[in-house]
């Protein structure tokens, strides 16, 4: 009888319990001394250090979106393949979550010689999107390229030989409010996206240290 | 061949939609014709059901400009667009790329599956 109560609890608490994303990337182990016990930690990676103009000509950088849950992706304006599919998927992501203001989606072009800021605010204001809760983000291609690849694991470079000169990989990837990657979903797919906002909450839901 | 358009047939039928009137033979060739190009070249931009893409990528569905200017359409899609267009009374101005590698009889089925599949056919 107490075992079959116990049984019951247990049920009730994994069921009430949410699911939790992985930590993508790599990770440190620290160990150190508290009260004079060795006690070991776990270090991941985070998002390093940034700063870009956005579609407004304001500067945006890692402060602004400590904090907050965001969506990264990496895309071109005269892209003729996947970028158009991935920023329909992604006003999906807008229209769900861009009144929450601990919410943001961050897509930086891969051409900033032809993504001006005035282009970038064209193309923002043709989507409907507006800051803070969507920026469009502009800063040497170099620069961009190097933070896709280091900070969210994206491919970003040019390719004479793909359509728009450039490759670059579809990914929209999450990250948390320690500024951790949580997840990379296809955003040429409509399902990925569908779980990318399922997902959303389940970080806002973290506590955020 | 014919198997191809055979297997197509129900599917081109679907998309037509319910409350569309059957497709004649013709126009059930044009859509098999047209279905793979269409995936290739314009999907990506004008979507799937070509719908566009808010006001950034004009819609082929029910296109008041592609009704008005049916000639232009095989210009464009080979010469690409330039500078701003109004269409079903939004205005769009990102340009569209041109593409130089379809054939004269790729073209021809490709504006034919825009006109039949997306209701710019005319009365």
């Amino acid at each position: 009888m107490k075992i079959s109560k116990l049984a019951g609890i247990a049920l009730l608490l994994s069921a009430c319990s949410e699911p939790v994303l992985p930590i993508l990337g790599p990770r440190e182990v620290e160990v150190k001394q508290v009260n004079g016990k060795e006690v070991v930690d776990t270090i991941y990676k985070t998002i390093p250090d940034f700063s870009f103009y956005n579609q407004d000509g304001d500067i945006i950088t890692k402060k602004d979106v400590m904090g907050k849950v965001y969506v990264a992706d990496f895309f071109f304006v005269t892209c003729p393949t996947i970028c158009p599919r991935m920023k329909r998927n992604l006003l999906k992501v807008y229209e769900a979550y861009g009144n929450e203001p601990n919410v943001m989606l961050l897509s930086h072009t891969i051409d900033p010689d032809h993504d001006s800021i005035s282009v970038l605010k064209d193309y923002a204001e043709g989507l409907g999107a507006k800051a803070p809760a969507w920026h469009f983000l502009r800063a040497e291609r170099e620069y961009t390229w190097k933070l896709a690849e280091e900070g969210y694991y994206a491919t970003a470079m040019a390719d004479s030989l793909e359509p728009g000169g450039f490759v670059h990989s579809g990914g929209l990837i999450l990250v948390d409010q320690l500024g951790r990657v949580r997840g990379v979903y296809d955003g040429t797919s409509e399902s990925e996206t569908k779980q990318l906002i399922n997902d959303i909450p389940l970080l806002l839901h973290e506590k955020k240290d | 061949m014919k198997k191809r358009i055979s297997f197509f047939v129900p599917l081109l039928v679907g998309l037509l939609g319910c409350g569309d009137s059957q497709p004649g033979p013709d126009q059930m060739q044009a859509l098999a014709s047209g279905y793979g190009l269409y995936e290739t070249h314009c999907l990506n931009c004008h979507g799937q059901e070509g719908e566009g893409l808010a006001n950034l990528i004009p819609p082929l569905k029910n296109s008041d400009w592609i009704l008005q200017h049916p000639d232009s359409v095989p210009y464009i899609i080979r010469h690409g667009k330039q500078g701003p267009m109004l269409v079903n009374g939004k205005r769009y101005s990102l340009a569209m790329p041109a593409n130089k590698i379809l054939t004269n009889e790729e073209l021809q089925m490709l504006c034919n599956y825009i006109r039949i599949r997306f209701g710019n056919a005319g009365k």
